[in-house]
Protein backbone atom coordinates (compact mmCIF):
# COMPACT_ATOMS: atom_id res chain seq x y z
CA UNK A 1 0.00 0.00 0.00
CA UNK A 2 2.76 2.41 0.81
CA UNK A 3 4.70 1.71 -1.77
CA UNK A 4 1.94 1.82 -4.33
CA UNK A 5 1.72 5.32 -3.10
CA UNK A 6 4.97 6.22 -3.11
CA UNK A 7 5.53 4.99 -6.74
CA UNK A 8 2.30 7.40 -7.71
CA UNK A 9 3.51 9.51 -10.77
CA UNK A 10 2.84 13.36 -10.20
CA UNK A 11 3.80 13.88 -13.41
CA UNK A 12 5.30 12.10 -16.02
CA UNK A 13 8.86 10.70 -14.63
CA UNK A 14 8.66 12.33 -11.54
CA UNK A 15 7.11 10.04 -8.51
CA UNK A 16 6.67 10.67 -4.96
CA UNK A 17 9.46 8.44 -4.06
CA UNK A 18 12.06 10.38 -6.43
CA UNK A 19 10.53 13.51 -4.27
CA UNK A 20 11.20 11.75 -1.08
CA UNK A 21 14.71 10.86 -1.99
CA UNK A 22 15.66 14.30 -3.65
CA UNK A 23 14.23 16.05 -0.84
CA UNK A 24 16.66 13.75 1.75
CA UNK A 25 19.35 14.86 -0.48
CA UNK A 26 18.40 18.27 -0.02
CA UNK A 27 18.51 18.02 3.32
CA UNK A 28 21.71 16.71 3.63
CA UNK A 29 23.26 19.36 1.68
CA UNK A 30 21.67 21.75 3.77
CA UNK A 31 23.29 19.99 6.79
CA UNK A 32 26.81 19.76 4.77
CA UNK A 33 26.34 23.73 3.89
CA UNK A 34 26.05 24.06 7.29
CA UNK A 35 29.01 22.58 8.68
CA UNK A 36 31.15 23.34 6.30
CA UNK A 37 30.01 27.28 6.65
CA UNK A 38 30.68 26.28 10.43
CA UNK A 39 34.44 24.85 9.83
CA UNK A 40 35.14 28.22 7.86
CA UNK A 41 33.75 30.30 10.33
CA UNK A 42 35.98 28.76 12.65
CA UNK A 43 39.75 28.00 11.06
CA UNK A 44 39.60 30.83 7.94
CA UNK A 45 36.84 33.77 8.81
CA UNK A 46 39.00 35.05 11.96
CA UNK A 47 41.93 36.14 9.74
CA UNK A 48 39.93 37.81 6.49
CA UNK A 49 37.85 40.97 6.15
CA UNK A 50 33.96 41.24 7.24
CA UNK A 51 32.83 41.65 3.93
CA UNK A 52 34.88 38.45 2.31
CA UNK A 53 33.84 36.81 5.20
CA UNK A 54 30.47 38.00 4.48
CA UNK A 55 30.57 37.21 0.59
CA UNK A 56 32.28 33.25 1.19
CA UNK A 57 29.91 32.61 3.65
CA UNK A 58 26.65 32.77 1.84
CA UNK A 59 28.73 31.52 -1.67
CA UNK A 60 29.84 28.10 0.34
CA UNK A 61 26.23 27.84 1.72
CA UNK A 62 23.95 27.84 -1.53
CA UNK A 63 27.04 26.49 -3.58
CA UNK A 64 26.93 23.39 -2.00
CA UNK A 65 23.31 23.21 -1.59
CA UNK A 66 22.78 23.74 -5.30
CA UNK A 67 25.44 20.99 -6.15
CA UNK A 68 23.39 18.75 -3.49
CA UNK A 69 20.17 19.66 -5.58
CA UNK A 70 21.51 18.79 -9.28
CA UNK A 71 23.05 15.55 -7.70
CA UNK A 72 19.89 14.73 -6.41
CA UNK A 73 17.70 15.22 -9.68
CA UNK A 74 20.32 13.14 -11.61
CA UNK A 75 20.33 10.77 -9.08
CA UNK A 76 16.59 10.28 -9.68
CA UNK A 77 16.70 10.55 -13.21
CA UNK A 78 14.39 14.32 -13.44
CA UNK A 79 15.52 16.01 -16.81
CA UNK A 80 18.01 18.99 -15.62
CA UNK A 81 18.25 19.94 -19.00
CA UNK A 82 14.55 20.27 -19.81
CA UNK A 83 14.12 22.04 -16.85
CA UNK A 84 17.05 24.37 -17.49
CA UNK A 85 15.64 25.15 -20.82
CA UNK A 86 11.95 25.89 -19.13
CA UNK A 87 13.99 27.42 -16.59
CA UNK A 88 16.01 30.01 -19.82
CA UNK A 89 12.59 30.76 -21.04
CA UNK A 90 10.79 31.46 -17.53
CA UNK A 91 14.30 33.40 -16.87
CA UNK A 92 13.74 35.77 -19.95
CA UNK A 93 9.89 36.42 -19.10
CA UNK A 94 11.13 37.12 -15.62
CA UNK A 95 13.70 38.87 -16.83
CA UNK A 96 11.63 41.32 -18.27
CA UNK A 97 8.93 41.69 -15.78
CA UNK A 98 11.71 41.76 -12.63
CA UNK A 99 14.54 43.95 -14.52
CA UNK A 100 15.50 45.83 -12.20
CA UNK A 101 15.41 42.95 -9.49
CA UNK A 102 18.00 41.02 -11.52
CA UNK A 103 19.75 44.75 -12.17
CA UNK A 104 20.18 45.54 -8.21
CA UNK A 105 21.03 41.53 -7.77
CA UNK A 106 24.11 41.87 -10.75
CA UNK A 107 24.69 45.45 -9.02
CA UNK A 108 25.04 43.90 -5.71
CA UNK A 109 27.62 41.20 -7.34
CA UNK A 110 29.72 43.71 -9.20
CA UNK A 111 29.76 45.79 -5.89
CA UNK A 112 31.41 42.75 -3.90
CA UNK A 113 34.01 42.03 -6.72
CA UNK A 114 34.83 45.88 -6.99
CA UNK A 115 34.48 46.88 -3.41
CA UNK A 116 34.31 50.71 -4.39
CA UNK A 117 33.37 50.74 -0.07
CA UNK A 118 33.80 48.18 2.59
CA UNK A 119 31.23 47.14 5.01
CA UNK A 120 31.63 49.10 8.21
CA UNK A 121 33.19 52.07 6.18
CA UNK A 122 31.79 55.74 6.03
CA UNK A 123 30.69 56.48 2.90
CA UNK A 124 28.19 59.22 1.52
CA UNK A 125 26.13 58.44 -1.66
CA UNK A 126 25.97 61.38 -3.54
CA UNK A 127 23.19 61.26 -5.54
CA UNK A 128 21.18 60.38 -3.14
CA UNK A 129 22.53 62.44 -0.54
CA UNK A 130 22.92 59.77 2.37
CA UNK A 131 25.93 59.79 4.28
CA UNK A 132 26.60 57.20 6.92
CA UNK A 133 28.50 53.96 7.81
CA UNK A 134 27.73 51.23 5.25
CA UNK A 135 26.95 48.07 7.37
CA UNK A 136 25.14 45.44 4.91
CA UNK A 137 25.69 44.66 1.13
CA UNK A 138 22.70 42.46 -0.16
CA UNK A 139 21.26 40.39 -2.69
CA UNK A 140 19.15 43.06 -4.14
CA UNK A 141 20.11 46.09 -1.69
CA UNK A 142 22.90 48.12 0.50
CA UNK A 143 21.88 49.39 3.97
CA UNK A 144 23.84 52.57 5.80
CA UNK A 145 23.07 53.41 9.05
CA UNK A 146 23.50 57.52 8.86
CA UNK A 147 24.50 59.57 11.71
CA UNK A 148 21.47 59.55 13.05
CA UNK A 149 20.56 56.19 13.88
CA UNK A 150 18.25 55.35 10.76
CA UNK A 151 18.76 53.00 8.40
CA UNK A 152 18.61 53.50 5.07
CA UNK A 153 18.15 50.56 2.46
CA UNK A 154 19.62 51.52 -0.84
CA UNK A 155 19.12 49.22 -4.60
CA UNK A 156 22.24 47.87 -5.06
CA UNK A 157 21.69 49.21 -8.60
CA UNK A 158 21.33 52.82 -7.28
CA UNK A 159 24.22 52.57 -5.04
CA UNK A 160 26.71 51.08 -7.57
CA UNK A 161 25.54 53.67 -10.76
CA UNK A 162 25.89 56.93 -7.99
CA UNK A 163 29.16 58.34 -7.39
CA UNK A 164 30.34 57.34 -3.79
CA UNK A 165 32.59 59.64 -1.54
CA UNK A 166 34.31 57.79 0.87
CA UNK A 167 36.68 58.79 3.38
CA UNK A 168 38.46 55.16 3.72
CA UNK A 169 41.63 55.89 1.69
CA UNK A 170 43.67 57.72 4.34
CA UNK A 171 43.70 58.30 8.00
CA UNK A 172 42.75 61.43 8.25
CA UNK A 173 40.21 64.24 6.85
CA UNK A 174 40.00 67.75 6.92
CA UNK A 175 37.10 69.95 8.17
CA UNK A 176 36.68 73.78 8.15
CA UNK A 177 34.69 76.46 9.54
CA UNK A 178 34.55 80.09 8.67
CA UNK A 179 34.34 82.64 11.36
CA UNK A 180 34.51 86.92 11.04
CA UNK A 181 36.27 88.81 13.27
CA UNK A 182 35.56 92.97 12.93
CA UNK A 183 37.65 94.85 10.98
CA UNK A 184 38.96 96.81 13.65
CA UNK A 185 40.80 93.48 14.73
CA UNK A 186 44.28 92.53 14.55
CA UNK A 187 43.77 89.30 12.35
CA UNK A 188 47.24 87.92 13.35
CA UNK A 189 46.64 87.97 16.84
CA UNK A 190 42.93 86.78 16.14
CA UNK A 191 44.17 83.62 14.34
CA UNK A 192 47.33 83.15 17.08
CA UNK A 193 44.58 83.07 19.63
CA UNK A 194 42.27 80.64 17.29
CA UNK A 195 45.51 78.71 16.59
CA UNK A 196 46.25 78.09 20.51
CA UNK A 197 42.71 77.55 21.83
CA UNK A 198 42.20 74.65 19.08
CA UNK A 199 45.74 73.24 20.15
CA UNK A 200 44.68 73.18 23.37
CA UNK A 201 40.82 72.30 23.09
CA UNK A 202 40.01 70.48 19.96
CA UNK A 203 41.76 67.29 21.13
CA UNK A 204 41.46 65.04 18.06
CA UNK A 205 42.86 68.50 15.99
CA UNK A 206 46.35 66.79 14.27
CA UNK A 207 49.04 69.02 15.83
CA UNK A 208 50.97 68.20 12.29
CA UNK A 209 49.64 69.26 9.99
CA UNK A 210 48.58 71.81 11.83
CA UNK A 211 45.94 73.95 11.82
CA UNK A 212 45.19 76.14 8.45
CA UNK A 213 43.74 79.57 8.33
CA UNK A 214 42.81 81.98 5.44
CA UNK A 215 41.17 85.59 4.59
CA UNK A 216 38.65 84.06 2.84
CA UNK A 217 36.89 87.40 1.95
CA UNK A 218 36.66 90.93 3.27
CA UNK A 219 32.78 90.51 3.84
CA UNK A 220 29.97 93.54 4.67
CA UNK A 221 30.55 93.31 8.18
CA UNK A 222 33.97 91.38 9.41
CA UNK A 223 36.89 90.11 7.91
CA UNK A 224 36.36 86.35 7.61
CA UNK A 225 38.68 83.48 7.62
CA UNK A 226 38.42 80.10 7.21
CA UNK A 227 39.78 77.05 9.57
CA UNK A 228 41.11 74.38 8.46
CA UNK A 229 41.79 71.48 10.65
CA UNK A 230 43.16 67.80 9.88
CA UNK A 231 41.64 65.03 12.41
CA UNK A 232 41.36 61.34 12.51
CA UNK A 233 38.80 60.40 9.74
CA UNK A 234 36.38 58.91 12.13
CA UNK A 235 36.36 61.66 14.56
CA UNK A 236 33.94 64.49 12.56
CA UNK A 237 31.33 64.10 14.89
CA UNK A 238 33.80 64.57 17.84
CA UNK A 239 35.46 67.74 16.13
CA UNK A 240 33.01 69.42 14.42
CA UNK A 241 30.68 70.36 17.27
CA UNK A 242 33.30 71.52 19.53
CA UNK A 243 35.18 73.60 16.80
CA UNK A 244 33.23 76.72 17.05
CA UNK A 245 32.50 76.75 20.26
CA UNK A 246 36.14 76.71 20.94
CA UNK A 247 36.51 79.25 18.56
CA UNK A 248 33.95 81.59 20.11
CA UNK A 249 35.14 81.37 23.52
CA UNK A 250 38.22 81.92 22.56
CA UNK A 251 37.77 85.29 20.40
CA UNK A 252 35.86 86.14 23.49
CA UNK A 253 38.49 85.45 25.98
CA UNK A 254 40.60 87.41 23.99
CA UNK A 255 38.35 90.26 23.61
CA UNK A 256 38.14 90.10 19.68
CA UNK A 257 35.08 91.33 18.07
CA UNK A 258 33.05 88.64 16.42
CA UNK A 259 30.52 91.40 14.51
CA UNK A 260 27.11 90.74 13.28
CA UNK A 261 25.34 92.45 10.24
CA UNK A 262 24.18 96.42 11.42
CA UNK A 263 21.96 98.34 9.74
CA UNK A 264 22.19 102.47 10.76
CA UNK A 265 19.26 104.58 9.56
CA UNK A 266 19.25 108.62 9.90
CA UNK A 267 16.38 109.97 10.17
CA UNK A 268 16.08 112.81 8.02
CA UNK A 269 15.24 116.41 9.60
CA UNK A 270 11.69 117.96 8.79
CA UNK A 271 14.16 121.39 7.93
CA UNK A 272 16.34 119.59 5.30
CA UNK B 1 63.71 82.80 64.52
CA UNK B 2 67.72 82.15 64.93
CA UNK B 3 68.94 84.82 67.06
CA UNK B 4 66.25 84.44 69.58
CA UNK B 5 67.19 80.44 70.15
CA UNK B 6 71.03 81.32 70.34
CA UNK B 7 70.09 83.99 72.99
CA UNK B 8 68.50 81.26 74.93
CA UNK B 9 70.81 78.49 74.40
CA UNK B 10 73.73 80.62 74.93
CA UNK B 11 72.16 82.05 78.50
CA UNK B 12 71.41 78.60 79.30
CA UNK B 13 74.69 77.29 78.48
CA UNK B 14 77.03 80.62 80.58
CA UNK B 15 80.80 80.44 80.90
CA UNK B 16 83.38 83.21 80.24
CA UNK B 17 83.45 85.28 77.29
CA UNK B 18 85.57 83.45 75.04
CA UNK B 19 84.14 80.19 75.39
CA UNK B 20 80.66 81.94 74.76
CA UNK B 21 81.98 83.49 71.74
CA UNK B 22 83.13 79.53 70.76
CA UNK B 23 79.69 77.76 71.80
CA UNK B 24 77.39 80.60 70.24
CA UNK B 25 79.90 79.83 66.51
CA UNK B 26 79.39 76.04 67.14
CA UNK B 27 75.80 76.48 68.26
CA UNK B 28 75.15 78.46 65.38
CA UNK B 29 76.65 76.36 62.97
CA UNK B 30 74.30 73.43 64.35
CA UNK B 31 71.21 75.48 63.79
CA UNK B 32 72.07 76.56 60.51
CA UNK B 33 72.68 73.05 59.64
CA UNK B 34 69.00 71.78 61.13
CA UNK B 35 67.43 75.04 59.44
CA UNK B 36 69.27 73.99 56.26
CA UNK B 37 68.14 70.48 56.72
CA UNK B 38 64.32 71.43 57.20
CA UNK B 39 64.87 73.98 54.09
CA UNK B 40 65.67 71.07 51.83
CA UNK B 41 63.24 68.40 53.05
CA UNK B 42 60.54 71.16 52.47
CA UNK B 43 62.23 71.49 48.97
CA UNK B 44 62.17 67.60 48.97
CA UNK B 45 58.52 67.48 50.12
CA UNK B 46 57.60 70.34 47.13
CA UNK B 47 59.12 68.01 44.67
CA UNK B 48 58.60 64.57 46.23
CA UNK B 49 54.36 65.47 47.34
CA UNK B 50 53.31 63.33 44.71
CA UNK B 51 52.73 59.61 45.26
CA UNK B 52 55.48 57.32 43.88
CA UNK B 53 55.08 54.92 41.27
CA UNK B 54 54.45 50.87 42.59
CA UNK B 55 52.55 48.32 44.03
CA UNK B 56 49.38 49.80 46.86
CA UNK B 57 47.69 46.90 49.54
CA UNK B 58 44.31 48.83 49.93
CA UNK B 59 42.54 47.08 52.88
CA UNK B 60 40.60 50.67 54.01
CA UNK B 61 41.25 53.96 51.87
CA UNK B 62 44.41 55.01 49.46
CA UNK B 63 45.20 58.20 48.21
CA UNK B 64 47.15 59.24 44.99
CA UNK B 65 47.91 62.93 44.45
CA UNK B 66 49.61 62.66 40.90
CA UNK B 67 50.42 66.68 39.03
CA UNK B 68 46.60 67.95 38.22
CA UNK B 69 45.22 64.56 39.38
CA UNK B 70 43.76 63.01 42.62
CA UNK B 71 42.72 59.44 43.02
CA UNK B 72 40.95 58.31 46.24
CA UNK B 73 40.18 54.40 46.62
CA UNK B 74 38.17 53.78 49.89
CA UNK B 75 36.20 50.54 51.00
CA UNK B 76 32.65 50.72 50.86
CA UNK B 77 29.97 49.04 52.30
CA UNK B 78 29.65 45.42 51.54
CA UNK B 79 33.33 45.10 50.70
CA UNK B 80 32.43 47.02 47.80
CA UNK B 81 36.02 49.61 47.02
CA UNK B 82 34.89 52.71 45.39
CA UNK B 83 37.44 54.61 43.24
CA UNK B 84 37.30 58.20 42.30
CA UNK B 85 39.81 60.18 39.81
CA UNK B 86 39.94 63.95 39.73
CA UNK B 87 41.96 65.76 36.81
CA UNK B 88 43.29 68.91 36.13
CA UNK B 89 39.62 69.94 34.18
CA UNK B 90 37.65 69.32 37.01
CA UNK B 91 36.71 66.02 35.24
CA UNK B 92 36.00 63.09 37.52
CA UNK B 93 35.62 59.37 36.91
CA UNK B 94 34.06 56.65 39.46
CA UNK B 95 34.57 53.27 39.47
CA UNK B 96 33.68 50.32 41.64
CA UNK B 97 35.92 47.52 41.87
CA UNK B 98 33.35 44.36 44.35
CA UNK B 99 36.21 42.75 46.18
CA UNK B 100 35.39 39.29 48.40
CA UNK B 101 38.62 39.56 50.13
CA UNK B 102 37.97 42.84 51.44
CA UNK B 103 41.26 44.34 50.24
CA UNK B 104 43.15 44.79 47.03
CA UNK B 105 46.65 45.55 45.45
CA UNK B 106 46.57 47.86 42.73
CA UNK B 107 50.33 49.13 40.58
CA UNK B 108 50.66 52.86 39.99
CA UNK B 109 53.22 52.73 36.67
CA UNK B 110 54.17 54.11 33.69
CA UNK B 111 52.25 53.03 30.17
CA UNK B 112 52.68 53.63 26.04
CA UNK B 113 51.08 56.86 25.15
CA UNK B 114 48.44 55.42 23.16
CA UNK B 115 45.67 54.94 24.52
CA UNK B 116 44.26 58.92 25.40
CA UNK B 117 41.98 60.72 23.96
CA UNK B 118 41.26 57.03 22.23
CA UNK B 119 43.77 54.32 20.78
CA UNK B 120 43.35 54.96 16.73
CA UNK B 121 46.90 54.36 15.63
CA UNK B 122 49.14 51.49 14.97
CA UNK B 123 51.26 52.08 17.91
CA UNK B 124 53.50 54.90 15.36
CA UNK B 125 54.81 57.98 18.06
CA UNK B 126 55.63 61.22 16.34
CA UNK B 127 58.16 62.58 18.70
CA UNK B 128 58.55 66.32 17.42
CA UNK B 129 62.35 67.38 18.42
CA UNK B 130 61.97 71.11 20.04
CA UNK B 131 65.29 71.60 18.39
CA UNK B 132 66.15 70.33 15.80
CA UNK B 133 69.35 68.52 15.73
CA UNK B 134 72.03 68.88 13.28
CA UNK B 135 74.31 65.43 12.77
CA UNK B 136 77.70 65.72 10.60
CA UNK B 137 78.29 63.06 7.88
CA UNK B 138 79.67 59.98 9.01
CA UNK B 139 79.57 60.71 12.48
CA UNK B 140 77.87 59.51 15.84
CA UNK B 141 76.43 61.05 18.63
CA UNK B 142 73.69 60.26 21.80
CA UNK B 143 71.30 62.28 23.25
CA UNK B 144 68.39 62.38 25.93
CA UNK B 145 65.19 63.46 25.29
CA UNK B 146 61.64 63.23 26.73
CA UNK B 147 59.33 60.43 26.01
CA UNK B 148 55.52 60.65 26.68
CA UNK B 149 53.75 58.33 29.04
CA UNK B 150 50.49 57.84 30.21
CA UNK B 151 49.96 56.56 33.59
CA UNK B 152 48.20 53.31 34.33
CA UNK B 153 46.69 51.95 37.54
CA UNK B 154 46.45 48.07 37.35
CA UNK B 155 44.72 45.54 39.38
CA UNK B 156 46.67 42.83 40.82
CA UNK B 157 44.77 39.65 40.67
CA UNK B 158 45.10 36.97 43.05
CA UNK B 159 47.46 34.77 40.78
CA UNK B 160 49.54 38.29 40.34
CA UNK B 161 48.21 38.86 36.87
CA UNK B 162 47.62 42.10 36.04
CA UNK B 163 44.60 44.15 34.55
CA UNK B 164 44.67 47.71 33.28
CA UNK B 165 42.11 49.49 35.65
CA UNK B 166 42.32 52.96 34.41
CA UNK B 167 44.49 55.31 32.48
CA UNK B 168 45.20 59.17 32.31
CA UNK B 169 47.80 61.67 31.99
CA UNK B 170 49.46 64.27 34.00
CA UNK B 171 49.45 66.44 30.86
CA UNK B 172 46.65 66.03 28.14
CA UNK B 173 48.45 68.26 25.63
CA UNK B 174 51.25 65.40 25.05
CA UNK B 175 47.91 63.00 24.32
CA UNK B 176 47.76 64.28 20.80
CA UNK B 177 47.47 63.17 17.29
CA UNK B 178 49.44 63.67 13.68
CA UNK B 179 50.24 62.99 10.50
CA UNK B 180 52.76 61.46 9.10
CA UNK B 181 53.38 61.69 5.78
CA UNK B 182 51.25 63.12 3.42
CA UNK B 183 47.05 63.04 3.55
CA UNK B 184 47.16 60.08 0.79
CA UNK B 185 49.21 57.82 2.27
CA UNK B 186 50.42 59.39 5.52
CA UNK B 187 50.58 57.22 9.00
CA UNK B 188 48.32 58.49 12.09
CA UNK B 189 50.66 58.59 15.20
CA UNK B 190 50.32 59.85 18.13
CA UNK B 191 52.51 63.16 18.88
CA UNK B 192 54.08 64.94 21.21
CA UNK B 193 56.78 67.96 21.67
CA UNK B 194 59.80 67.04 23.35
CA UNK B 195 63.00 68.67 24.44
CA UNK B 196 66.50 67.62 24.68
CA UNK B 197 67.36 66.55 28.20
CA UNK B 198 70.51 67.36 30.28
CA UNK B 199 72.07 64.60 32.44
CA UNK B 200 69.72 65.55 35.90
CA UNK B 201 66.85 66.66 34.21
CA UNK B 202 63.73 64.81 34.94
CA UNK B 203 60.01 65.84 34.38
CA UNK B 204 57.83 63.31 36.19
CA UNK B 205 54.72 61.52 35.55
CA UNK B 206 54.51 63.27 32.58
CA UNK B 207 57.76 62.30 30.14
CA UNK B 208 60.45 59.40 30.47
CA UNK B 209 63.71 59.68 29.75
CA UNK B 210 64.77 57.87 26.19
CA UNK B 211 68.40 57.85 25.04
CA UNK B 212 68.76 58.14 21.12
CA UNK B 213 72.23 56.71 19.54
CA UNK B 214 71.94 58.59 16.25
CA UNK B 215 74.75 57.51 13.17
CA UNK B 216 75.01 59.47 10.08
CA UNK B 217 76.02 57.16 7.05
CA UNK B 218 75.55 60.32 4.66
CA UNK B 219 78.55 61.85 3.37
CA UNK B 220 76.41 65.24 4.56
CA UNK B 221 75.46 66.69 7.40
CA UNK B 222 71.67 66.41 8.14
CA UNK B 223 69.04 68.25 10.38
CA UNK B 224 66.96 65.99 12.46
CA UNK B 225 63.66 67.33 13.45
CA UNK B 226 60.78 64.78 14.26
CA UNK B 227 61.40 61.05 15.21
CA UNK B 228 58.73 58.43 14.18
CA UNK B 229 59.04 55.15 15.05
CA UNK B 230 56.67 52.35 16.87
CA UNK B 231 56.43 52.00 20.33
CA UNK B 232 54.29 48.84 20.52
CA UNK B 233 57.48 46.91 22.18
CA UNK B 234 59.16 49.65 24.13
CA UNK B 235 59.66 48.67 27.72
CA UNK B 236 59.48 51.21 30.99
CA UNK B 237 61.85 51.20 33.94
CA UNK B 238 61.45 52.44 37.40
CA UNK B 239 62.27 51.95 40.62
CA UNK B 240 59.34 52.03 43.34
CA UNK B 241 58.81 54.52 44.69
CA UNK B 242 60.24 57.26 42.72
CA UNK B 243 58.42 58.65 39.94
CA UNK B 244 62.23 58.76 37.31
CA UNK B 245 60.78 56.29 34.29
CA UNK B 246 63.16 55.59 31.58
CA UNK B 247 62.09 53.74 28.57
CA UNK B 248 63.97 51.68 25.91
CA UNK B 249 66.50 53.54 23.54
CA UNK B 250 66.37 53.52 20.36
CA UNK B 251 69.22 53.13 17.78
CA UNK B 252 68.58 55.57 14.24
CA UNK B 253 70.90 55.35 11.32
CA UNK B 254 70.86 58.07 8.54
CA UNK B 255 71.31 56.04 5.26
CA UNK B 256 70.76 56.52 1.52
CA UNK B 257 68.25 54.57 -0.75
CA UNK B 258 67.40 55.28 -4.19
CA UNK B 259 69.20 58.93 -3.84
CA UNK B 260 66.42 59.46 -1.03
CA UNK B 261 67.95 59.90 2.56
CA UNK B 262 66.41 57.51 5.28
CA UNK B 263 66.38 56.93 8.74
CA UNK B 264 66.02 53.88 10.31
CA UNK B 265 64.77 53.38 13.68
CA UNK B 266 65.47 50.45 15.77
CA UNK B 267 64.91 50.07 19.24
CA UNK B 268 67.49 48.72 21.89
CA UNK B 269 66.97 47.59 25.44
CA UNK B 270 67.63 50.24 28.05
CA UNK B 271 71.13 50.15 28.64
CA UNK B 272 71.36 50.91 32.65
CA UNK B 273 68.94 48.73 33.58
CA UNK B 274 69.76 47.54 37.16
CA UNK B 275 68.09 44.94 39.69
CA UNK B 276 66.19 47.65 41.40
CA UNK B 277 64.59 48.65 38.22
CA UNK B 278 61.04 47.27 38.12
CA UNK B 279 59.94 46.72 34.35
CA UNK B 280 56.89 47.68 32.76
CA UNK B 281 56.64 45.45 29.88
CA UNK B 282 54.21 44.28 26.72
CA UNK B 283 53.84 41.22 25.43
CA UNK B 284 54.99 42.31 21.68
CA UNK B 285 58.72 42.04 20.93
CA UNK B 286 58.70 43.66 17.50
CA UNK B 287 62.27 44.15 17.22
CA UNK B 288 62.19 45.28 13.63
CA UNK B 289 63.72 48.16 11.62
CA UNK B 290 61.22 50.82 11.08
CA UNK B 291 62.21 53.06 8.43
CA UNK B 292 60.96 56.90 8.50
CA UNK B 293 61.01 57.45 4.36
CA UNK B 294 58.53 60.11 4.27
CA UNK B 295 61.36 63.12 5.46
CA UNK B 296 62.73 63.50 9.22
CA UNK B 297 63.08 67.35 9.34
Amino acid sequence: MVFEILDTQIIEGISIWSLLVTGIIVFAGVIVAKIVRMIFKKKFAPNLPVDTVKTFDKLIYYGIIIIFLLAATASQGIDVGALVVGAGFLGIVIGFAAQSVVSNMISGVFMLIEKPVRQGENVEVVDVNVIGRLIEINTFSSKIQQFDGTVVRIPNEKMFTSNLRTFSLSEVRRSEVSVGIGYGENVDNAIKTIKNAIEKNVVYSLMEPAPEFWISELGDNSVNILVRVWHPRDDLAEVMPNLLKVIKNALDDAGIEIPFPQRVVWKGSSNE
Amino acid sequence: MNLCSNYFIIKWNGGCPFQLWNNYLSINIVINCINSLIVSSKINMEKNDYSGFGQYDISEKLELRLPKTEINIEIKEGNRFSYYRKNSEDQEIRKSIPQSSGKIKIELCPILPMNLPAKKTNDLIFLRLAESIFVEKKSTTSILIQFPMEIGIYIINQDETKDLFDCFTCEPMHSRFALYGTPEKGNLCMYSKVKLLEKNDVDPYVFARMKVDISNNLDEGKLIGKLVFPIGSHNFYYSEGSSEVHVDDIEVTLKQESKISLIDIKRKGYVNKGAGLKLVSYLTTDDSIYTMDKGFN
